[in-house]
């Protein structure tokens, strides 16, 4: 906690010792009066204790949301003291929400305050809690306090998807009911498992309408996998080397809008990133909770692309999320050739960085054999992009 | 190109942050509306005008609240313009100023102009703050002109309105850019921390002005002086007393010491009332000293009888010959005629340049004269070197060896004088080593061994005053002390006269002023060292010192040294009251830890309160909308939509403000600023409608 003079103390300090001289100039003895006067507001604020220490903050969040969803945030500020609490501004740096700022009136002793908020979760990623910054300058705001405290409020924002009507880990297509066809067609069907709640995504021809008259709500059936085809994903980095970069967000969101739609039709996932851990057979929560937690980075996908090679046994259909520039884009058509040579299907989603704003040196993506590439631009939808 | 220049001036003074706080404002203008309401009271600036300024302030204020969001480009080059005119009238005033020290006048009036005029354009919190700091200027301006503790009560007045802006302000602060307002509503709000900030604040001014020194800078020019109202009775060569009839041995009666004649009769009893005669600002405490004395007759002492001569120009210089060399203090002294005085100046001793504007003239003596008397309202200035040699340099002076011409008039004495007076004198000095010594020994002799009383025996006709004083009666007043010293000092060929005047006052240490009564009236004993010239000693009382210490500068030292004195006539005296106020501040603090205590023990409470109200800038302005239309029996209904609220309240004329809010409310995306700005703007505007 700090607690230092303003500049304002400085120059009340600066008023009243002129009118010392004043009124030692003039010998009006008023003046000397103002001067203690106007002096005594540094002397009172100095005076004044803040008890900031006293203060507890409790943050109240949901434990998953989406990006761009609306939370209630709730925070609830409590004097644990003895002593009343002077009027204080609460800034608030969750990294999800965006700095807000709520002006706390004098709380007594004991007292609790409470602020609730609906607001946009502007910033994915997954938080274990942010600091929230106290401060008072009661009363003048010439001696100003302040305190900085951690307060807990986990909170996991998973990137925004899209429920894409098709896209091509299959040949020649691999719509939901296409995929059911291609799996009888194969014969890499699946066995009845069961039945379950139906989930956004899932086929209309799954639905089981006997259970759902009876359960009063849609439920669909659940088969077991034996051979579906395995999808790879890679998500690779961005050169940009601070800050957020739309770019690396625009392919998250890409990676999950294939994730979610790779699960939705059945195909078991393998998924590889930088600097986190592979990721096997997930579940939809658990592929987004593993996107939320990506960070970016720039480096060549060739050691990605090896890895999810391995996972996947060297069969299935490998998607690799790369900007088309620094060492990504360098290295993205080797690693789209690594794919092709290990006998898998390669598609490569490319985010345009130059439509992002960036202004970095681009590597034209040249589709090897074929590798099939979309490409992610500024402003234009994710779903059309996807589809081609 | 002026175009451009025009738009870059307008976007420099764009409201960039408007201050909405009505009562913020309200407080601000109570400040400044104090500060005029001062200098009207000191009559530092016409009626007419001070009365038009506090009709045209809350016009000002109301105008920028209203226009708050506004660039008030218009209102701001009417305000130049404005301010131009006021400058233009500040220095035409300038021309009929009498004297530097006036300028004060047309100074005050600016001010206070200025402050009208800024009133008009008061968007932001920091214009506010400026006009605060303004309103200081005007308070200070009406401090420098106050005489009396009627200011105190504008003060306090002040002071509750500049503390309570100030508080406001901080909480403005606090606020920028806040979404929202939480108030712990499950718990009765106190405004317990603004009456403890202002107390705090109260007693840290009360400390810091009695620590804090107040010494007395020089004032060498710009000295104030005007011969106030009425015209006094003519001197006529002589010295006219407007107080005293000029009857000896009769009790005086009146307002005015009888001293202050050609005569000082040592036959004459009386006791002065205490009312205040004039007031006195001074850079040095001094013995103010009007008359001179030079012949004793044996019954009353004389002055110059012959007429006094002119002294021209202002300042007037006082003659060279008056003057001495030796170590001097500046003393620089205002005085503000109360009740009306004889024609003298007063001054402490050793007058350099006397700053009084109806005609100076000045006896063989020194004393200076008035044609007239003092009317009340007169105001005039003297710079006075007072002697300031130490003890040890005037021991170095053989007065007694060096007895110059024109000081020979003062070793004079009544043939009639009894041997045995000279012989006491003498017995008294015996041990005195220098002249400086004998004149202390003299002084600490009528001190130790006669009685002061106003009610005195007279002497009987044909008895030498003095004589009559040192040997029978051993009672006496500041008369019959300085007669006494004067001449046992004579006898001993030693230079001295008597000197009558007003002693140095009580200070007020609000005002800074020696406010002299007619009570303070005095005669006191001055000594003549060669070179080094008059010197002022009181068997009486003490002649304050030439040179005060640093510590006569601290008013808690004075007021130590003050109510020492008062406790020691207490019973039981200082160690008496010294017990007293222990006793006192104990139990003062054993109340104080009980309440400490008692606050301590109150079961805290628990209730979680509801959550403050939350949204953007447009959802709270809509609340704003909303609680304006309950507070007219207009409340939303549960099923109302914003839409449907927006259409009752504003005929469907604030289209922009509900697609603002919606887009706030329910939208991905915040309103663009510009549009989150109007929209509240519409919002606000309807609430204030309504």
């Amino acid at each position: 906690m700090s607690r230092r003079p303003t500049r304002r103390a400085v120059a009340v300090t600066g008023i009243g010792l002129l009118l010392v001289l004043a009124g030692s100039t003039a010998q009006a003895g008023w003046l000397f009066v103002l001067a203690a006067g106007v002096m005594a507001l540094v002397g009172a604020s100095l005076l004044m204790r803040h008890r900031l220490g006293a203060v507890e903050v409790e943050r109240f969040l949901p434990e998953l949301v989406r990006a761009g969803d609306d939370v209630v945030l709730r925070l609830e500020v409590r004097n644990a003291g003895r002593q009343a609490l002077p009027p204080l501004r609460l800034e608030d740096h969750h990294p999800a929400f965006g700095r807000r700022a709520v002006l706390i009136e004098a709380l007594p002793a004991g007292a609790r305050a409470c602020f609730e908020e609906v607001r946009p979760a502007v910033r994915r990623g997954s938080y274990e809690g942010a600091p929230v910054t106290l401060v008072t300058g009661w009363p003048f705001g010439i001696v100003r306090s302040c305190r900085t405290i951690d307060v807990p409020g986990a909170i996991v924002v998973v990137p925004r998807w899209v429920e894409l009507g098709s896209f091509p880990i299959l040949e020649p297509s691999s719509s939901p009911a296409e995929a059911l066809h291609e799996r009888a067609r194969t014969r890499a069907g699946e066995e009845y498992f069961g039945v379950r709640e139906y989930r956004p995504g899932d086929p209309r021809r799954l639905v089981h309408w006997r259970s759902t008259a009876r359960a009063g709500r849609l439920v669909v059936r659940e088969f077991e996998e034996h051979v579906a085809v395995p999808v790879g994903l890679v998500l690779t980095g961005t050169a940009v080397k601070s800050g957020e970069d739309p770019a690396f967000e625009a392919l998250v969101e890409a990676a999950a809008s294939i994730g979610v739609y790779a699960l939705s039709t059945g195909h078991p996932l393998e998924c590889v990133r930088f600097g986190g851990p592979r990721l096997s057979a997930p579940t939809r929560r658990a592929l987004l909770r593993w996107l939320a937690e990506a960070e970016p980075a720039d480096s060549t996908p060739a050691g990605l692309v090896a890895a999810v090679l391995k996972g996947l046994r060297r069969r299935g259909t490998v998607v690799v999320l790369a900007t088309d520039s620094g060492s990504t884009g360098a290295g993205l058509a080797q690693a789209l050739r690594a794919v092709q040579a290990a006998g898998c299907r390669a598609i490569a989603v490319v985010a345009d960085t130059s439509s992002f704003g960036a202004e970095l040196p681009i590597t034209p993506v040249v589709a090897g054999g074929r590798a099939l590439v979309r490409v992610l631009r500024a402003g234009e939808e994710l779903k059309r992009c996807l589809a081609g | 190109m002026p175009g451009r220049l025009i738009e870059v001036v307008k976007q420099a003074n764009r409201t960039r942050a408007p201050e909405h706080s009505i009562l913020l404002r309200a407080l601000v203008l109570g400040a400044v509306m104090t500060g005029a309401v001062a200098l009207l009271a000191v009559q530092a600036v016409p009626v007419v005008e001070g009365g038009a300024a506090l009709v045209l302030l809350p016009v000002a204020y109301g105008v920028s609240y209203l226009r708050r969001r506004s660039d008030n480009f218009a209102i701001k080059i009417a305000i130049t313009a404005g301010a131009l005119l006021a400058m233009v009238r500040f220095f035409a005033g300038l021309t009929t100023v009498g004297t530097v020290d006036e300028i004060r006048f047309p100074l005050a009036e600016l001010f206070l102009w200025v402050q009208v005029l800024h009133g008009f354009d008061l968007p932001a919190r920091k214009d506010l703050a400026f006009s605060l700091g303004s309103s200081l200027a005007l308070m200070a301006v009406a401090g420098t002109l106050s005489q009396d503790l009627g200011y105190l009560v504008l003060l306090a007045v002040y002071a509750c309105f500049a503390l309570g802006s100030l508080m406001l302000a901080h909480r403005s602060e606090l606020a920028e850019g806040t979404v929202a307002l939480v108030a712990p509503e499950a718990v009765r709000r106190r405004p317990a921390g603004a009456l403890r900030a202002g107390l705090a604040t109260l007693i840290a001014a009360s400390v810091l002005f009695l620590v804090v020194p107040q010494p007395s800078g020089l004032r060498t020019f710009a000295l104030p002086f005007s011969l106030g109202g009425g015209l006094g009775a003519f001197g006529g060569g002589g010295i006219t007393n407007p107080g005293f009839d000029g009857q000896p041995a009769a009790r005086a009666g009146g307002l005015m010491y009888y001293g202050f004649d050609e005569g000082l009769d040592l036959r004459v009893r009386g006791e002065l009332p205490g009312d205040l005669v004039m007031r006195v600002r001074s850079s040095a405490p001094a013995m103010w000293r009007g008359m001179i004395f030079d012949r004793y007759d044996g019954t009353s002492w004389f002055g110059d009888t012959d007429d006094a001569r002119p002294i021209v120009g202002n300042p007037a210089n006082y003659p060279l010959e008056f003057r001495d060399l030796g170590p001097r203090v500046i003393v620089s002294q205002t005085f503000y005629v109360e009740v009306e005085q004889p024609n003298a100046i007063f001054a402490a001793s050793n007058p350099e340049q006397i700053f009084f504007d109806g005609g100076l003239q000045i006896d063989d003596n020194g004393a200076l004269r008035t044609p007239a008397t003092l009317t009340p309202g007169t105001v005039y200035s003297v710079i006075s070197a007072k002697g300031a040699a130490s003890a040890n340099e005037l021991r170095t002076i053989d007065v007694r060896g060096n007895i110059e011409d024109h000081v020979v008039k003062y070793l004079q004495l009544p043939r009639a004088l009894p041997r045995r007076v000279a012989d006491l004198a003498r017995r008294v000095t015996a041990n005195a080593r220098t002249d400086y010594d004998r004149v202390k020994a003299i002084e600490n002799y009528m001190r130790e061994n006669y009685r002061y009383s106003l009610d005195s025996p007279i002497p009987p006709p044909g008895r030498d005053a003095v004589d009559h004083f040192l040997f029978d009666t051993d009672v006496g007043f500041c008369e019959q002390f300085a007669s006494a010293m004067v001449v046992m000092l004579r006898s001993l060929g030693i230079p001295a006269r008597v000197v009558a005047g007003y002693a140095v006052g009580s200070r007020n240490p609000f005002t800074g002023y020696y406010d002299v009564r007619a009570s303070d009236a005095h005669a006191w004993v001055e000594v003549y060292f060669p070179r080094y010239g008059w010197y002022e000693f009181d068997p009486t009382f003490n002649v304050p010192p030439a040179e005060r210490s640093v510590a006569d500068l601290i008013p808690l030292v004075r007021l130590v040294t003050a109510a020492s004195a008062l406790m020691s006539g207490l019973p039981g005296g200082i160690r008496g009251a010294g017990l007293g106020l222990t006793a006192a501040g104990l139990v003062a603090t054993a109340a104080w830890a009980l309440l400490v205590l008692r606050e301590r023990r109150r079961p805290l409470p628990t209730a979680a309160p509801e959550p403050a109200f939350a949204g953007g800038p447009v959802a709270r302005a809509f609340k704003r909308l909303e609680d304006s239309l309950r507070a007219r029996g207009q409340a939303r209904a549960p099923s109302e939509t914003a839409a449907e609220l927006l259409a009752r309240a504003a005929a469907g004329r604030a289209g922009r403000a509900l697609s603002a809010f919606e887009q706030e409310r329910y939208g991905p995306r915040p309103p663009a600023p510009d549009e989150q700005a109007a929209a509240v703007a519409e919002l606000d505007e309807l609430s204030g409608r309504i």
